[in-house]
Protein backbone atom coordinates (compact mmCIF):
# COMPACT_ATOMS: atom_id res chain seq x y z
CA UNK A 1 0.00 0.00 0.00
CA UNK A 2 2.85 2.33 0.88
CA UNK A 3 4.53 1.57 -2.45
CA UNK A 4 1.31 2.25 -4.32
CA UNK A 5 0.93 5.58 -2.58
CA UNK A 6 4.55 6.49 -3.30
CA UNK A 7 4.15 5.63 -6.97
CA UNK A 8 1.01 7.71 -7.12
CA UNK A 9 2.74 10.66 -5.51
CA UNK A 10 5.71 10.34 -7.88
CA UNK A 11 3.38 10.17 -10.86
CA UNK A 12 1.53 13.23 -9.66
CA UNK A 13 4.81 15.09 -9.14
CA UNK A 14 5.89 14.19 -12.68
CA UNK A 15 2.57 15.45 -14.03
CA UNK A 16 2.97 18.73 -12.18
CA UNK A 17 6.50 19.22 -13.54
CA UNK A 18 5.33 18.41 -17.05
CA UNK A 19 2.35 20.72 -16.72
CA UNK A 20 4.66 23.51 -15.65
CA UNK A 21 7.32 22.99 -18.30
CA UNK A 22 5.36 22.32 -21.46
CA UNK A 23 3.57 25.69 -21.70
CA UNK A 24 6.85 27.51 -21.06
CA UNK A 25 8.56 25.63 -23.85
CA UNK A 26 5.59 26.25 -26.09
CA UNK A 27 6.18 29.97 -25.73
CA UNK A 28 9.52 29.55 -27.36
CA UNK A 29 11.65 30.55 -24.42
CA UNK A 30 13.31 27.18 -24.44
CA UNK A 31 14.65 27.79 -27.91
CA UNK A 32 14.21 25.82 -31.10
CA UNK A 33 13.57 22.14 -30.50
CA UNK A 34 14.09 22.56 -26.80
CA UNK A 35 11.59 20.02 -25.57
CA UNK A 36 8.34 18.21 -25.85
CA UNK A 37 5.92 19.14 -28.63
CA UNK A 38 3.65 22.06 -27.90
CA UNK A 39 0.14 21.23 -26.73
CA UNK A 40 -2.60 21.20 -29.34
CA UNK A 41 -4.13 24.61 -29.97
CA UNK A 42 -7.65 25.64 -30.85
CA UNK A 43 -7.60 25.55 -34.67
CA UNK A 44 -9.90 28.56 -34.73
CA UNK A 45 -7.90 30.70 -32.35
CA UNK A 46 -6.43 33.15 -34.84
CA UNK A 47 -5.91 35.77 -32.13
CA UNK A 48 -2.32 36.79 -31.65
CA UNK A 49 0.51 38.80 -33.14
CA UNK A 50 1.52 37.69 -36.62
CA UNK A 51 4.43 38.70 -38.79
CA UNK A 52 5.55 38.01 -42.34
CA UNK A 53 9.12 36.76 -42.67
CA UNK A 54 11.40 39.78 -42.88
CA UNK A 55 13.29 39.03 -46.09
CA UNK A 56 10.47 40.09 -48.38
CA UNK A 57 10.24 36.70 -50.08
CA UNK A 58 9.76 33.92 -47.55
CA UNK A 59 6.16 33.41 -46.57
CA UNK A 60 4.93 34.89 -49.82
CA UNK A 61 3.75 32.90 -52.83
CA UNK A 62 2.62 35.56 -55.25
CA UNK A 63 2.29 34.54 -58.91
CA UNK A 64 1.92 37.09 -61.66
CA UNK A 65 -1.68 38.08 -62.26
CA UNK A 66 -3.37 37.45 -65.58
CA UNK A 67 -4.81 40.82 -66.46
CA UNK A 68 -7.88 41.51 -68.56
CA UNK A 69 -7.41 42.73 -72.09
CA UNK A 70 -8.79 46.13 -71.18
CA UNK A 71 -6.00 46.83 -68.72
CA UNK A 72 -3.64 48.95 -70.75
CA UNK A 73 -0.07 49.95 -69.98
CA UNK A 74 -1.35 53.48 -69.70
CA UNK A 75 -3.83 52.43 -67.01
CA UNK A 76 -1.15 50.53 -65.13
CA UNK A 77 1.16 53.54 -65.28
CA UNK A 78 -1.67 55.68 -63.97
CA UNK A 79 -2.23 53.31 -61.03
CA UNK A 80 1.49 53.18 -60.37
CA UNK A 81 1.68 56.98 -60.25
CA UNK A 82 -1.37 57.10 -58.01
CA UNK A 83 0.19 54.67 -55.55
CA UNK A 84 3.56 56.41 -55.62
CA UNK A 85 1.81 59.61 -54.60
CA UNK A 86 -0.03 57.67 -51.88
CA UNK A 87 3.22 56.38 -50.40
CA UNK A 88 4.76 59.83 -50.64
CA UNK A 89 1.88 61.40 -48.73
CA UNK A 90 1.37 58.53 -46.28
CA UNK A 91 -2.09 57.66 -47.53
CA UNK A 92 -4.12 55.25 -45.45
CA UNK A 93 -2.95 52.08 -47.17
CA UNK A 94 -5.98 49.84 -47.01
CA UNK A 95 -6.31 46.43 -48.60
CA UNK A 96 -4.40 44.58 -49.81
CA UNK A 97 -1.33 46.58 -48.82
CA UNK A 98 -2.17 46.43 -45.13
CA UNK A 99 -1.76 42.66 -45.15
CA UNK A 100 1.73 42.97 -46.63
CA UNK A 101 3.28 45.08 -43.87
CA UNK A 102 6.46 43.71 -42.41
CA UNK A 103 5.69 44.84 -38.90
CA UNK A 104 3.43 42.57 -36.84
CA UNK A 105 -0.32 42.51 -37.26
CA UNK A 106 -2.36 42.18 -34.08
CA UNK A 107 -5.26 39.92 -35.02
CA UNK A 108 -8.09 39.53 -32.53
CA UNK A 109 -11.15 37.41 -33.06
CA UNK A 110 -14.33 37.25 -31.04
CA UNK A 111 -17.60 35.54 -31.85
CA UNK A 112 -19.02 38.42 -33.85
CA UNK A 113 -16.11 40.62 -34.77
CA UNK A 114 -12.50 40.40 -35.87
CA UNK A 115 -9.86 43.07 -36.20
CA UNK A 116 -6.47 43.28 -37.83
CA UNK A 117 -4.45 46.06 -36.27
CA UNK A 118 -1.17 47.12 -37.85
CA UNK A 119 1.66 48.99 -36.16
CA UNK A 120 1.77 51.75 -38.72
CA UNK A 121 0.14 55.14 -38.52
CA UNK A 122 -0.75 55.08 -42.23
CA UNK A 123 -2.72 51.85 -41.97
CA UNK A 124 -6.01 52.07 -40.16
CA UNK A 125 -7.40 49.00 -38.44
CA UNK A 126 -9.26 46.50 -40.52
CA UNK A 127 -12.60 45.13 -39.30
CA UNK A 128 -14.24 41.87 -40.28
CA UNK A 129 -17.83 41.23 -39.30
CA UNK A 130 -18.64 37.66 -38.34
CA UNK A 131 -22.19 38.40 -37.28
CA UNK A 132 -23.70 39.04 -40.70
CA UNK A 133 -23.75 37.13 -43.95
CA UNK A 134 -24.57 40.06 -46.21
CA UNK A 135 -22.68 43.19 -47.04
CA UNK A 136 -24.05 46.52 -45.96
CA UNK A 137 -26.27 47.96 -48.71
CA UNK A 138 -24.19 50.17 -50.96
CA UNK A 139 -26.45 53.15 -50.36
CA UNK A 140 -25.78 52.91 -46.61
CA UNK A 141 -22.07 52.27 -46.81
CA UNK A 142 -19.32 54.80 -47.17
CA UNK A 143 -16.77 53.00 -49.30
CA UNK A 144 -13.33 52.81 -47.77
CA UNK A 145 -9.82 51.61 -48.36
CA UNK A 146 -10.51 48.40 -46.46
CA UNK A 147 -13.93 47.77 -47.98
CA UNK A 148 -16.67 45.88 -46.18
CA UNK A 149 -15.49 42.51 -44.89
CA UNK A 150 -17.76 39.68 -43.71
CA UNK A 151 -16.55 36.31 -42.56
CA UNK A 152 -17.75 32.84 -41.72
CA UNK A 153 -16.18 29.57 -40.67
CA UNK A 154 -15.93 26.61 -43.01
CA UNK A 155 -14.56 23.93 -40.72
CA UNK A 156 -11.35 25.37 -39.32
CA UNK A 157 -10.98 27.91 -42.10
CA UNK A 158 -12.22 31.45 -41.75
CA UNK A 159 -13.49 32.67 -45.11
CA UNK A 160 -13.62 36.45 -45.46
CA UNK A 161 -15.24 38.25 -48.37
CA UNK A 162 -14.51 41.91 -48.96
CA UNK A 163 -15.99 44.32 -51.46
CA UNK A 164 -17.11 47.95 -51.84
CA UNK A 165 -13.68 49.50 -51.99
CA UNK A 166 -13.14 53.20 -52.44
CA UNK A 167 -12.31 54.05 -56.07
CA UNK A 168 -9.32 56.29 -55.34
CA UNK A 169 -8.31 56.31 -51.70
CA UNK A 170 -5.43 54.24 -50.46
CA UNK A 171 -2.93 52.10 -52.33
CA UNK A 172 -4.71 50.41 -55.21
CA UNK A 173 -2.04 48.01 -56.46
CA UNK A 174 -2.43 44.29 -55.82
CA UNK A 175 0.51 41.93 -55.23
CA UNK A 176 1.31 40.12 -58.46
CA UNK A 177 -0.24 42.80 -60.64
CA UNK A 178 -3.52 44.53 -61.19
CA UNK A 179 -5.39 46.90 -58.92
CA UNK A 180 -8.57 47.10 -56.96
CA UNK A 181 -11.69 48.93 -58.05
CA UNK A 182 -15.09 49.43 -56.41
CA UNK A 183 -16.21 46.30 -58.26
CA UNK A 184 -13.37 44.12 -57.03
CA UNK A 185 -14.11 41.23 -54.71
CA UNK A 186 -11.52 39.71 -52.41
CA UNK A 187 -11.97 36.32 -50.76
CA UNK A 188 -9.42 35.37 -48.10
CA UNK A 189 -9.11 32.00 -46.43
CA UNK A 190 -7.46 32.17 -42.99
CA UNK A 191 -6.17 28.89 -41.62
CA UNK A 192 -3.72 27.89 -38.91
CA UNK A 193 -0.83 25.60 -39.81
CA UNK A 194 1.93 23.95 -37.81
CA UNK A 195 -0.09 23.58 -34.65
CA UNK A 196 -1.09 27.21 -34.65
CA UNK A 197 2.37 28.67 -35.15
CA UNK A 198 1.75 29.73 -38.76
CA UNK A 199 -1.21 31.60 -40.20
CA UNK A 200 -1.90 30.91 -43.85
CA UNK A 201 -3.96 33.47 -45.75
CA UNK A 202 -4.90 32.62 -49.32
CA UNK A 203 -6.29 35.64 -51.15
CA UNK A 204 -8.28 35.54 -54.36
CA UNK A 205 -9.22 38.67 -56.26
CA UNK A 206 -11.94 38.72 -58.88
CA UNK A 207 -12.79 41.69 -61.05
CA UNK A 208 -13.61 40.99 -64.70
CA UNK A 209 -12.43 44.42 -65.76
CA UNK A 210 -9.02 43.88 -64.18
CA UNK A 211 -8.30 40.15 -64.09
CA UNK A 212 -8.74 37.67 -66.90
CA UNK A 213 -8.94 34.87 -64.33
CA UNK A 214 -9.19 35.08 -60.54
CA UNK A 215 -5.86 36.13 -59.09
CA UNK A 216 -4.76 34.04 -56.11
CA UNK A 217 -1.73 34.41 -53.87
CA UNK A 218 -0.71 33.13 -50.47
CA UNK A 219 0.87 34.70 -47.43
CA UNK A 220 2.17 32.86 -44.37
CA UNK A 221 2.64 34.71 -41.12
CA UNK A 222 4.63 33.50 -38.11
CA UNK A 223 3.04 33.73 -34.67
CA UNK A 224 5.07 35.89 -32.32
CA UNK A 225 5.81 34.90 -28.76
CA UNK A 226 2.96 35.16 -26.33
CA UNK A 227 4.71 37.87 -24.39
CA UNK A 228 5.07 40.15 -27.43
CA UNK A 229 3.59 43.59 -26.89
CA UNK A 230 2.60 45.99 -29.62
CA UNK A 231 5.11 48.75 -30.16
CA UNK A 232 4.10 52.34 -30.80
CA UNK A 233 3.08 52.83 -34.39
CA UNK A 234 5.74 53.45 -36.97
CA UNK A 235 5.08 56.96 -38.18
CA UNK A 236 5.00 58.07 -41.77
CA UNK A 237 5.26 61.85 -41.85
CA UNK A 238 4.10 63.38 -45.14
CA UNK A 239 5.39 66.78 -44.05
CA UNK A 240 8.94 65.53 -43.50
CA UNK A 241 10.83 67.15 -46.37
CA UNK A 242 13.89 64.95 -46.00
CA UNK A 243 11.68 61.88 -46.20
CA UNK A 244 9.98 63.34 -49.25
CA UNK A 245 13.35 63.40 -51.03
CA UNK A 246 13.24 59.62 -50.98
CA UNK A 247 10.44 59.81 -53.51
CA UNK A 248 11.98 62.53 -55.68
CA UNK A 249 14.04 60.91 -58.39
CA UNK A 250 17.34 59.04 -58.23
CA UNK A 251 19.12 58.73 -54.88
CA UNK A 252 21.29 61.64 -53.92
CA UNK A 253 23.27 62.59 -50.87
CA UNK A 254 21.18 64.40 -48.26
CA UNK A 255 23.11 67.15 -46.54
CA UNK B 1 -6.67 6.66 -0.70
CA UNK B 2 -9.63 8.08 -2.59
CA UNK B 3 -9.15 11.37 -0.77
CA UNK B 4 -5.51 11.42 -1.82
CA UNK B 5 -6.40 10.79 -5.47
CA UNK B 6 -9.09 13.44 -5.32
CA UNK B 7 -6.74 15.96 -3.77
CA UNK B 8 -4.10 15.30 -6.41
CA UNK B 9 -6.67 15.67 -9.19
CA UNK B 10 -7.86 18.99 -7.79
CA UNK B 11 -4.28 20.19 -7.37
CA UNK B 12 -3.40 19.22 -10.92
CA UNK B 13 -6.43 20.98 -12.33
CA UNK B 14 -5.74 24.15 -10.39
CA UNK B 15 -2.06 24.09 -11.22
CA UNK B 16 -2.70 23.55 -14.89
CA UNK B 17 -5.10 26.48 -15.04
CA UNK B 18 -2.67 28.73 -13.23
CA UNK B 19 0.25 27.83 -15.48
CA UNK B 20 -1.79 28.32 -18.59
CA UNK B 21 -2.72 31.79 -17.44
CA UNK B 22 -6.34 31.38 -18.39
CA UNK B 23 -9.43 32.29 -16.47
CA UNK B 24 -10.83 29.43 -14.38
CA UNK B 25 -13.61 27.69 -16.22
CA UNK B 26 -16.16 28.91 -13.70
CA UNK B 27 -15.47 32.59 -14.39
CA UNK B 28 -18.34 34.16 -16.30
CA UNK B 29 -16.86 35.97 -19.29
CA UNK B 30 -19.15 38.73 -20.52
CA UNK B 31 -19.44 39.26 -24.24
CA UNK B 32 -18.20 42.82 -24.37
CA UNK B 33 -16.90 42.48 -27.93
CA UNK B 34 -18.62 44.65 -30.48
CA UNK B 35 -19.28 48.19 -31.66
CA UNK B 36 -20.32 50.64 -28.98
CA UNK B 37 -21.64 54.18 -29.13
CA UNK B 38 -21.47 56.57 -26.22
CA UNK B 39 -24.79 57.54 -24.78
CA UNK B 40 -23.74 60.77 -23.07
CA UNK B 41 -23.38 62.81 -26.21
CA UNK B 42 -25.08 65.83 -24.73
CA UNK B 43 -22.66 68.70 -25.21
CA UNK B 44 -21.03 66.84 -28.07
CA UNK B 45 -18.95 68.80 -30.55
CA UNK B 46 -17.13 70.34 -27.66
CA UNK B 47 -15.17 68.24 -25.24
CA UNK B 48 -15.56 71.02 -22.76
CA UNK B 49 -19.30 70.60 -23.08
CA UNK B 50 -19.21 66.90 -22.30
CA UNK B 51 -16.72 67.43 -19.52
CA UNK B 52 -19.15 69.66 -17.67
CA UNK B 53 -21.32 66.59 -17.12
CA UNK B 54 -18.65 64.78 -15.12
CA UNK B 55 -17.91 65.18 -11.41
CA UNK B 56 -14.93 67.34 -10.66
CA UNK B 57 -11.83 65.62 -9.34
CA UNK B 58 -10.85 66.59 -5.82
CA UNK B 59 -7.16 67.26 -6.14
CA UNK B 60 -4.57 68.10 -3.55
CA UNK B 61 -3.86 71.85 -3.73
CA UNK B 62 -0.33 71.44 -5.05
CA UNK B 63 -1.64 69.25 -7.87
CA UNK B 64 -4.57 71.51 -8.68
CA UNK B 65 -2.01 74.27 -9.22
CA UNK B 66 -0.55 72.27 -12.12
CA UNK B 67 -3.76 72.31 -14.11
CA UNK B 68 -4.02 74.73 -17.01
CA UNK B 69 -6.91 77.17 -17.10
CA UNK B 70 -10.18 75.64 -18.10
CA UNK B 71 -10.13 75.57 -21.84
CA UNK B 72 -11.86 73.71 -24.56
CA UNK B 73 -9.05 72.05 -26.52
CA UNK B 74 -7.13 75.30 -26.50
CA UNK B 75 -9.89 77.13 -28.31
CA UNK B 76 -11.02 79.23 -25.40
CA UNK B 77 -12.90 78.77 -22.18
CA UNK B 78 -15.31 75.89 -22.07
CA UNK B 79 -18.58 77.07 -23.43
CA UNK B 80 -17.09 79.89 -25.43
CA UNK B 81 -19.06 80.26 -28.60
CA UNK B 82 -16.65 81.93 -30.96
CA UNK B 83 -13.08 81.33 -29.84
CA UNK B 84 -10.42 83.27 -31.70
CA UNK B 85 -8.42 81.54 -34.37
CA UNK B 86 -5.42 82.61 -36.42
CA UNK B 87 -5.64 82.43 -40.18
CA UNK B 88 -2.67 81.38 -42.30
CA UNK B 89 -1.93 82.61 -45.82
CA UNK B 90 -2.98 79.26 -47.23
CA UNK B 91 -6.39 79.62 -45.67
CA UNK B 92 -5.79 77.24 -42.81
CA UNK B 93 -6.72 78.16 -39.28
CA UNK B 94 -4.53 77.71 -36.24
CA UNK B 95 -5.69 77.62 -32.69
CA UNK B 96 -4.22 80.34 -30.48
CA UNK B 97 -2.11 77.81 -28.62
CA UNK B 98 -0.64 76.45 -31.82
CA UNK B 99 -0.06 79.90 -33.26
CA UNK B 100 1.73 80.96 -30.07
CA UNK B 101 3.94 77.93 -30.38
CA UNK B 102 5.08 79.10 -33.78
CA UNK B 103 2.86 76.96 -35.95
CA UNK B 104 1.74 73.40 -36.22
CA UNK B 105 3.72 70.73 -34.49
CA UNK B 106 5.97 68.91 -36.95
CA UNK B 107 5.06 65.55 -35.54
CA UNK B 108 1.60 65.65 -34.06
CA UNK B 109 -1.87 66.02 -35.32
CA UNK B 110 -1.27 66.27 -39.03
CA UNK B 111 -2.92 64.01 -41.48
CA UNK B 112 -2.03 60.43 -40.63
CA UNK B 113 0.75 61.42 -38.25
CA UNK B 114 1.02 60.28 -34.70
CA UNK B 115 -0.71 57.02 -35.21
CA UNK B 116 -4.36 57.91 -34.94
CA UNK B 117 -4.59 55.24 -32.32
CA UNK B 118 -5.92 55.32 -28.84
CA UNK B 119 -4.34 58.36 -27.28
CA UNK B 120 -5.23 57.41 -23.76
CA UNK B 121 -7.72 55.52 -21.69
CA UNK B 122 -10.55 58.00 -21.96
CA UNK B 123 -12.94 57.47 -24.80
CA UNK B 124 -13.62 60.74 -26.54
CA UNK B 125 -15.01 59.37 -29.74
CA UNK B 126 -18.61 58.36 -30.06
CA UNK B 127 -17.59 55.16 -31.80
CA UNK B 128 -15.67 52.51 -29.86
CA UNK B 129 -14.85 48.94 -30.67
CA UNK B 130 -13.91 46.20 -28.24
CA UNK B 131 -12.65 42.75 -29.05
CA UNK B 132 -11.96 40.42 -26.17
CA UNK B 133 -9.73 37.50 -27.01
CA UNK B 134 -8.30 34.91 -24.65
CA UNK B 135 -5.15 36.76 -23.76
CA UNK B 136 -5.79 40.33 -24.87
CA UNK B 137 -8.63 42.80 -25.01
CA UNK B 138 -8.26 45.55 -27.58
CA UNK B 139 -10.15 48.81 -27.58
CA UNK B 140 -10.08 51.01 -30.64
CA UNK B 141 -12.09 53.78 -32.13
CA UNK B 142 -13.37 54.59 -35.56
CA UNK B 143 -10.70 55.66 -38.00
CA UNK B 144 -7.84 54.53 -35.78
CA UNK B 145 -4.57 52.85 -36.59
CA UNK B 146 -3.90 50.65 -33.60
CA UNK B 147 -5.58 50.79 -30.27
CA UNK B 148 -5.33 50.20 -26.57
CA UNK B 149 -4.30 46.78 -25.32
CA UNK B 150 -5.37 45.16 -22.08
CA UNK B 151 -3.31 42.10 -21.27
CA UNK B 152 -5.30 39.28 -19.72
CA UNK B 153 -2.55 36.78 -19.14
CA UNK B 154 0.09 38.63 -17.21
CA UNK B 155 0.82 40.52 -14.06
CA UNK B 156 1.44 44.24 -13.79
CA UNK B 157 5.16 44.91 -14.23
CA UNK B 158 6.99 47.22 -11.87
CA UNK B 159 6.03 50.76 -12.78
CA UNK B 160 9.67 51.66 -13.36
CA UNK B 161 9.71 49.24 -16.31
CA UNK B 162 6.73 50.85 -18.02
CA UNK B 163 7.43 53.57 -20.55
CA UNK B 164 5.08 56.37 -19.44
CA UNK B 165 2.29 57.08 -21.88
CA UNK B 166 -1.20 58.51 -21.94
CA UNK B 167 -2.61 55.00 -22.03
CA UNK B 168 -0.26 53.49 -19.46
CA UNK B 169 -0.02 49.73 -19.11
CA UNK B 170 -3.16 47.71 -18.53
CA UNK B 171 -3.81 44.26 -17.18
CA UNK B 172 -7.28 42.82 -16.83
CA UNK B 173 -9.28 39.95 -15.41
CA UNK B 174 -12.85 38.78 -15.58
CA UNK B 175 -14.50 38.94 -12.20
CA UNK B 176 -18.13 38.36 -11.28
CA UNK B 177 -19.29 38.86 -14.85
CA UNK B 178 -17.34 42.08 -15.33
CA UNK B 179 -14.01 42.99 -16.87
CA UNK B 180 -11.80 44.66 -14.30
CA UNK B 181 -8.80 46.54 -15.69
CA UNK B 182 -5.93 48.04 -13.75
CA UNK B 183 -3.70 50.61 -15.41
CA UNK B 184 -0.63 52.49 -14.30
CA UNK B 185 2.57 53.89 -15.82
CA UNK B 186 0.97 57.05 -17.14
CA UNK B 187 2.63 60.07 -18.65
CA UNK B 188 2.00 63.12 -16.51
CA UNK B 189 -1.08 65.02 -17.59
CA UNK B 190 -4.77 65.65 -17.25
CA UNK B 191 -7.35 62.92 -17.28
CA UNK B 192 -9.95 63.14 -19.98
CA UNK B 193 -12.89 64.00 -17.78
CA UNK B 194 -13.51 65.87 -14.56
CA UNK B 195 -10.21 67.75 -14.68
CA UNK B 196 -8.31 65.05 -12.92
CA UNK B 197 -4.56 64.54 -13.00
CA UNK B 198 -2.37 61.53 -13.56
CA UNK B 199 1.20 60.83 -12.61
CA UNK B 200 3.33 57.85 -13.50
CA UNK B 201 2.26 55.88 -10.43
CA UNK B 202 -1.39 56.90 -10.49
CA UNK B 203 -3.60 53.85 -10.67
CA UNK B 204 -6.75 53.65 -12.73
CA UNK B 205 -9.29 50.91 -12.18
CA UNK B 206 -11.95 50.39 -14.82
CA UNK B 207 -14.91 48.07 -14.43
CA UNK B 208 -16.66 47.10 -17.67
CA UNK B 209 -20.17 45.92 -16.89
CA UNK B 210 -22.76 44.68 -19.35
CA UNK B 211 -26.48 45.08 -18.87
CA UNK B 212 -28.36 41.78 -18.52
CA UNK B 213 -29.50 41.93 -22.15
CA UNK B 214 -25.96 42.67 -23.33
CA UNK B 215 -26.99 45.82 -25.15
CA UNK B 216 -25.60 48.40 -22.78
CA UNK B 217 -22.09 48.74 -21.43
CA UNK B 218 -21.04 50.89 -18.49
CA UNK B 219 -17.43 51.62 -17.71
CA UNK B 220 -16.73 52.90 -14.22
CA UNK B 221 -13.43 54.74 -13.96
CA UNK B 222 -11.68 55.24 -10.62
CA UNK B 223 -8.46 57.24 -10.53
CA UNK B 224 -6.52 56.72 -7.35
CA UNK B 225 -3.31 58.28 -6.16
CA UNK B 226 -2.83 59.58 -2.60
CA UNK B 227 -0.23 62.00 -3.92
CA UNK B 228 -2.75 63.51 -6.33
CA UNK B 229 -6.29 63.09 -5.09
CA UNK B 230 -8.04 64.01 -1.87
CA UNK B 231 -10.27 61.06 -2.63
CA UNK B 232 -10.49 58.71 -5.64
CA UNK B 233 -11.91 60.35 -8.75
CA UNK B 234 -14.79 58.22 -10.03
CA UNK B 235 -17.15 58.54 -12.97
CA UNK B 236 -19.10 56.38 -15.39
CA UNK B 237 -19.44 56.37 -19.16
CA UNK B 238 -22.26 54.40 -20.76
CA UNK B 239 -22.51 52.93 -24.23
CA UNK B 240 -25.09 51.15 -26.31
CA UNK B 241 -24.28 48.27 -28.61
CA UNK B 242 -24.50 49.08 -32.32
CA UNK B 243 -25.39 45.72 -33.75
CA UNK B 244 -26.11 46.80 -37.29
CA UNK B 245 -23.33 49.30 -37.76
CA UNK B 246 -19.82 49.30 -39.06
CA UNK B 247 -16.57 51.01 -38.16
CA UNK B 248 -16.00 54.24 -40.02
CA UNK B 249 -12.74 54.94 -41.73
CA UNK B 250 -11.09 58.30 -41.54
CA UNK B 251 -9.41 59.34 -44.73
CA UNK B 252 -7.13 62.30 -44.96
CA UNK B 253 -5.18 63.31 -48.04
CA UNK B 254 -2.11 65.13 -46.77
CA UNK B 255 -1.23 66.30 -50.26
CA UNK B 256 -4.19 68.65 -50.23
CA UNK B 257 -3.57 72.04 -48.70
CA UNK B 258 -6.62 72.01 -46.52
CA UNK B 259 -7.12 73.36 -43.01
CA UNK B 260 -7.94 69.98 -41.56
CA UNK B 261 -4.72 68.61 -42.96
CA UNK B 262 -2.61 71.36 -41.54
CA UNK B 263 -3.53 72.51 -38.08
CA UNK B 264 -2.61 70.45 -35.09
CA UNK B 265 -5.76 70.73 -33.07
CA UNK B 266 -9.46 70.76 -33.68
CA UNK B 267 -10.60 73.49 -36.01
CA UNK B 268 -13.37 75.98 -35.75
CA UNK B 269 -14.88 77.60 -38.79
CA UNK B 270 -15.14 81.32 -38.01
CA UNK B 271 -18.48 81.58 -39.75
CA UNK B 272 -19.95 78.78 -37.69
CA UNK B 273 -22.09 80.38 -34.99
CA UNK B 274 -21.71 77.53 -32.56
CA UNK B 275 -18.10 76.88 -33.30
CA UNK B 276 -19.01 73.27 -33.96
CA UNK B 277 -18.08 71.43 -37.06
Amino acid sequence: MKNTTRRLIRAAAACIVATAIVPVLAQGRGGRGAGAPAPAVDPKDLSGYWELPPDGHDGRNIPRASLAAGVTQQKLAQISAHDAKGYRWCANLGLPNLMMLTRPLDIRVSTDLMTIMPEYSAAQNRWIYLNRDKHIPADEYEAGVNGDSIGHWEGNTLVVETTMFHPDNGILGIPGGGFRTPESKLVERFQLLKNGQVLQVISTWTDPKVFRTPHTYELRYARLLRDYEARPNAVGDPYDEERAQLFAGPPKQTR
Amino acid sequence: MKKLIGAIAVALAAFGAAVDGQQPATTAIPNISGLWNRLDTEGGGSYGGIDLLFPRAQLLPEVAAKLPPEQDQGLGNAGTITPPVVRLPNGAYLTPAVAAAGGPSPTAGHCNIGGGGFGGVDINSAGMEIIASRDEVVIARDGAAGGRRIYMDRKMPDVTRITPSAAGYSVGRFENGTLVVTTTGFAQGMTGFGRGWRERETQLTEVFKLSPDGKKLTITYTWNDPKVYVKPHTYDISFERWETGYVFENYCDASIDHPENYTSTRLVEPDSPSGKK
